[in-house]
């Protein structure tokens, strides 16, 4: 008996079952020896019969068991190479319930050797994600198996879940149909459940966070180990430079360069220096090549030490103080603003190609105040030589230096102190979306649309690094405080850390619904936050790779983001013109999730919901935030952006 | 952006109710459809396209199901440009989708640009009907040629410029004209949701937005009393004390609570008034009480402006303020000098013209100087704005005495390079000015009054400029005695200068400041004998030198004095 007869005998009988005729059922299932010469096919009589009429083809397993590996491998290319950014990510999802499925189908048909060439072939594409899942699954070779093992009976028994947007649902159908793959149709109809929203693809409801889990939690990412996170980081802070710390205590020993009062205090930071030496997760000094510090950096180096003396100390009960920097005339042709560290200059990118400095602390001489001065401090310095639109930038340590990355594909260093461009760095095939100095200068990194991000030092023209992994466009990317590492935030809904050394990922972190646009990392380096379109900031353990906790609040795409200099308090700005101060040192993601899906449920759903860590939020007139910055030593805060009336 | 896409996907939507069948096809397809479609572009290139109707209507079974394929196909590739052109808006900052990030789009993917588009003309969708559906399109505008040729030059958009402002001070936000009120904010919250929804309810938010707009004529609901709760009740019962005893009785309104009476005999108003005063210059924590201090010292200066008592009380307060160490009122100081500067230049400043004002301009005058000392640095506009607004008052006609007199020592305050500019190019203009009281008033008493108070006002406006006549004179006659320091050496002018040299003198403060000013300057040098001399050789002059007219009027006017 051929396989299709089988099939027509076993919609028969379903028919029959159904309509009622129990007696002429049990007789053809006896006189079709149904059900003691093909228990295998027993679940054939569980289907309904549009399935069994739709699905059942010739191409059934037994003719060619190789089909589950080709149909597979067409299905990925397709989704993986040549749809659309937007629906790659609602069409990839549907790739691991496929590939389970196909592989339990063929350990079912008796082809265990297929399966695993299949498993062999394919299994780097979920290993990110689904490692655990992977592993068990791998263990599955023979019918036995498929009714010991609990994960096989978990998928077997319910239906894999995946919310899908109408358009890319039919575009996964119509190629499905064209390209004749009925097997793979099959199991999209009989094991998974797709939920056909209305929505648009990228803004996807928090219970589908989870990114398609089975019904009995499968596959719930709230414990899944990613391998990744098993990868060893130093988080620990930079240890300083041998040499120097040497130095500074010969100066100390001479008394050169102090005044007596700055003495004790100058002594006791240099015992702390010397003593964080030591730290256990601090990475080495020379991990990172650096040129030798110069006498300079001495100068430089006590006065930080100075600065760190009128610190204040900053606390959740201290209210900040604001002082927002508003940039008129600008026509909605700004593209990007950025503070420099010392917080003096203020750098504006322009779509008309145009990069201005702006100097915020008047040049005037406290001591003979004239009212002719020789140059009116309001006038920028311009910054001439990009060809498109200035998308980020970035101010070297020391403020003498500017980095900007353009739509033209390049990323120009400008030297402030004599107004001109030093070098352009090409390399990126596609705009470059963002660029950041490194915490100790001479390296820079930029991200692109062309999916990489690059590392680069100021006096190479080539990049030192590509991190290649992101599925999509990078949208920004930040050093880690300690030199060592490289935060990245991408449209593909994630954030890698990635180790400059070795340039590969070290974190993965996934949880967000849609492309990330900003991130930040902790001044001590063991938080990193993130934000995008989905409005939602969420705190990440670096440590750990996990989520520590989701904060919502902001109605618009979140633009940028601060910790503060004890990195208990977040701030954030975004287009929806507001400053947002955030708690993110108490509560934790169990609670904090309960109280936004409670507050949805029983809220008007066009109100968003408001986390508790919300401390304050400030209004700017029509001006959204482009930047923020601590003030050094004080807890003020410094805003820019363009106001839009 | 989200409201561009939806116009987009209306359109989709209608295309594709229209052909059902169409369902997005498989690459080989596509390709094969490329080809077919590249002979028909090619045809269209060279013209071909030109048949008349009768052979269009033979071709529509050709070019039906090539035309729903090609819809497909051009969906899919407006999907993509969009999706591209939406990373560029995202990138750019915006909210919104711009031509500009389409063309960037269709440049990325090297496809030719669509020119013509830009964001300062609005497109304008018009809609119509085919078939109970709704059609979506672009009006083109035909324009003349000459028209555009003709048309003058747009105007220079304004250079990007930066102002700074306090968003938030201690976890408040200040009430200035730069911080959004809170009906903005509901307006701007609802903008915000009309560009980020996906719900097609556009006409619900717009209605909302509209409605508040038409509410914005109803004033803000009170943020005062919202304010007020996050002070404590002692810094509360603090402020109230202190604003309490620091005004004197007749400012006070009739309602509050007067002084009681224990408090009254312990210690008299003035007692209980320094008691006060000086807590505020001593007291650390009063940080938080900062703008309430400084809404109040601008709320009674405004209501009281002829109250000379109330004035002087206040200009205390505001010294004592900067004078406490504890306190941080940079952020504040913009909103204390228009405070200041109308007890210094204010047109009047008591009820009585006999009251002595002169002595709040002064003190007003010190204050500028002391916020000058300290904050010119981090505000560099501070000090040219004030100069501005003081010389302004002192070349004001309309204004009266008081206010040049008030002027003249705020621009004394603001340093010897201003005087230098602002000030001694026009002393002459000024005295001028002053001296001429016979037209302005008929009164025999008040024109009295008048030049008395003319009087004090050429005498701080000689005062302003006689240390830097004086170091003029000393670097021009006695070089050697410039460099022993910032202090002007004293120098006897009358032993000292040769009788040319005097005469000099003579002619050069004559020509820039007028003869009464010389007259007094003269006397200020210890000089006066001198002055009459060079008169008298003068009028001999006269009389050889007839060209000089104007000289000789004046001359003559003079010796009638």
């Amino acid at each position: 008996m051929s396989n299709e007869d089988v099939n027509m005998d076993a919609a028969v009988s379903v028919y029959l079952r159904n309509r009622g005729y129990k007696e002429a059922d049990s007789m053809l299932k006896q006189e079709a020896n149904l059900l003691n010469s093909r228990k295998t096919q027993k679940n054939l009589l569980d289907l309904n019969i549009p399935d069994l009429i739709l699905y059942s083809s010739k191409d059934e397993v037994r003719d060619d068991p190789n089909i589950y590996s080709n149909f597979y491998s067409l299905l990925r290319n397709w989704i993986n190479e040549s749809s659309l950014d937007l629906y790659k990510f609602e069409l990839r999802r549907c790739l691991f319930p496929i590939f389970v499925y196909s592989y339990l189908n063929l350990v079912e048909s008796d082809h265990p050797k297929e399966a695993q060439t299949l498993m062999k072939s394919f299994e780097q594409d979920h290993q990110e994600q689904h490692s655990q899942d992977l592993e068990k699954l791998s263990c599955v070779l023979s019918k036995n198996h498929l009714v010991e093992n609990e994960f096989v009976k978990e998928f077997k028994s319910s239906k894999y879940k995946i919310r899908m947007s109408r358009y890319s649902f039919e575009l996964l159908l119509s190629f499905l149909q064209n390209n004749k793959m009925m097997l793979i149709l099959r199991i999209l109809n009989e094991h998974l459940a797709i939920k056909v929203t209305t929505d648009k693809p990228r803004l996807l409801n928090q219970d589908e966070s989870d990114g398609g889990a089975v019904d009995n939690e499968v596959d719930g990412i709230d414990d899944d180990k990613i391998n990744l996170d098993q990868e060893e980081v130093k988080l620990g802070t930079l240890p300083a430079d041998p040499w120097l710390v040497k130095e500074l205590d010969r100066c100390l020993r001479e008394g050169s360069g102090f005044t007596p009062q700055e003495m004790p205090f100058i002594a006791q930071e240099l015992q702390k220096l010397k003593k964080e030496n030591p730290l256990k997760d601090s990475p080495k000094r020379d991990s990172i090549p650096l040129p030798p510090p110069k006498l300079l950096d001495i100068q430089q180096e006590i006065k930080t030490l100075n600065e760190l003396r009128s610190k204040i100390i900053l606390n959740n009960s201290l209210k900040p103080t604001i002082c927002s920097y508003t940039l008129h005339n600008t026509y909605e042709n700004l593209t990007c603003a950025k503070f420099s560290p010392s917080s003096t200059l203020i750098g504006g990118g322009f779509s008309d190609s145009l990069v201005k400095v702006w100097n915020v602390k008047g040049v005037v001489n406290p001591k003979q105040p004239t009212i002719t001065m020789p140059s009116d401090p309001r006038t920028p310095t311009k910054l001439v030589g990009h060809s498109g639109p200035v998308y980020g930038m970035g101010f070297s340590p020391d403020n003498n230096y500017l980095i900007s990355c353009s739509e033209d594909k390049t990323a120009r260093l400008w030297s402030l102190l004599t107004e001109s461009n030093l070098a352009v760095y090409k390399g990126h095939n596609y705009p470059v979306w963002d660029c950041e100095f490194g915490p100790l200068g001479v390296y820079f990194a930029t991200c692109s649309h062309d999916r990489t991000a690059r590392l680069w030092s100021t006096d190479h023209i080539y990049p030192l690094r590509i991190f290649v992994g992101h599925l999509s466009d990078v949208d920004c990317v930040k050093f880690h405080p300690n030199n060592n590492y490289l935060l990245t935030g991408s449209l593909d809904r994630t954030l890698r850390l990635w180790d400059l050394q070795r340039g590969h990922t070290v974190r993965l972190l996934s949880r967000h619904n849609a492309g990330v646009t900003c991130c930040a990392i902790s001044p001590d380096g063991r938080m990193a936050a993130s934000s995008g379109e989905d409005k939602v900031i969420m705190i990440w353990d670096l440590g750990t790779g996990k989520l520590i906790k989701k904060m919502v609040g902001h109605e618009s795409a979140v633009q940028t983001l601060e910790f503060s200099l004890d990195g208990k308090v977040l701030t954030s700005g975004g287009l929806d013109y507001t400053v947002r101060v955030w708690d993110c040192k108490t509560g934790d993601l169990s609670n904090n999730e309960a109280e936004i899906s409670g507050e949805n449920r029983t809220g008007n759903p066009s109100t968003t919901a408001t986390s508790n860590d919300l401390l304050h939020t400030f209004y700017t007139k029509k001006t959204p935030i482009f930047d923020i910055k601590y003030g050094k030593n004080s807890n003020i805060l410094l805003t820019v952006g363009p106001f839009l009336p | 952006m989200e409201g561009g896409l939806d116009s987009f996907r209306k359109q989709l939507d209608e295309k594709e109710k229209k052909n059902k069948v169409i369902k997005m096809e498989e690459i080989d397809d596509i390709e094969r459809e490329e080809n077919s479609f590249s002979s028909i572009e090619s045809d269209t290139e060279s013209g071909v396209f030109d048949f008349d109707y009768d052979e269009l209507i033979l071709l529509i079974p050709v070019v039906v199901p090539i035309i729903s394929k090609m819809i497909g196909r051009f969906e899919y590739r407006l999907r993509e440009v969009l999706l591209e052109a939406k990373k560029f808006m995202l990138h750019s900052k915006r909210l919104t989708l711009n031509p500009e990030d389409i063309n960037s789009a269709l440049k990325m993917k090297n496809f030719e640009q669509m020119y013509g588009y830009n964001k300062w003309t609005p497109n304008v969708w018009k809609s119509t009907s085919l078939n109970q559906t709704n059609l979506y399109y672009l009006e083109d505008q035909e324009l003349e040629l000459d028209d555009i040729i003709n048309k003058p030059l747009p105007v220079i958009p304004l250079d990007v410029m930066y102002t700074a402002h306090y968003l938030a001070i201690d976890g408040v936000q200040p009430a200035y004209l730069q911080n959004p009120t809170n009906l903005e904010i509901q307006q701007m919250k609802a903008e915000i949701n009309l560009l980020t929804s996906k719900s097609n309810n556009e006409t619900e938010n717009k209605n909302k937005i509209d409605a508040l707009k038409k509410n914005s004529n109803i004033p803000p609901s009170n943020e005062k009393t919202l304010v007020k709760q996050v002070l404590g009740r002692e810094l509360t019962l603090y402020f109230e004390k202190i604003t309490e005893a620091i005004l004197p009785h007749t400012a006070r309104s009739g309602s509050s609570t007067p002084l009681s009476s224990s408090q009254s005999k312990l210690m008299s108003e003035t007692e209980y008034r320094e008691h006060a005063l000086k807590s505020l210059l001593m007291d650390p924590g009063l940080q938080p009480l900062v703008p309430y201090f400084t809404e109040f010292i601008t709320e009674t200066v405004t209501n009281n402006l002829k109250n000379l008592d109330v004035l002087t009380s206040m200009l205390k307060m505001i010294m004592r303020l900067f004078g406490n160490p504890n306190l941080f009122i940079e952020s504040q100081i913009h909103q204390l000098i228009p405070a200041i500067l109308t007890c210094s230049i204010s047109k009047k400043l008591s009820s009585t013209p006999n009251e002595d004002h002169w002595t709040l301009r002064r003190t007003a005058a010190t204050l500028l100087r002391l916020i000058v000392e300290k904050y010119s640095n981090s505000y560099p506009s501070l000090q040219p704005r004030l100069t501005k607004t003081l010389t302004r008052a002192l070349l004001d006609r309309s204004k009266g005495r008081g206010s040049i007199y008030g002027a003249i020592f705020g621009l004394v305050s603001m340093g010897e390079q201003v005087l230098r500019i602002m000030v001694l190019p026009n002393v002459k203009f000024v005295s001028e000015y002053l001296l001429n009281t016979e037209n302005e008033v008929e009164d025999e008493v008040e024109k009295q009054f008048l030049t008395f108070e003319s009087e004090k006002c050429l005498e701080a406006l000689l005062l302003s400029i006689l240390n830097i006549v004086k170091h003029d004179l000393i670097s021009k006659y006695f070089p050697n005695l410039e460099n022993e320091g910032p202090t002007i050496p004293k120098v006897n002018f009358k032993q000292n200068l040769k009788k040319e040299e005097k005469l000099d003198i003579f002619k050069s403060f004559k020509t820039e400041f007028g003869f009464e000013i010389t007259k007094r300057l003269f006397t200020k040098l210890d000089l006066a004998d001198d002055y009459n001399t060079i008169l008298d050789q003068l009028g001999d002059d006269d009389d050889d030198d007839k060209g000089e007219d104007s000289k000789q009027q004046n001359t003559d006017d003079l010796m009638k004095e």
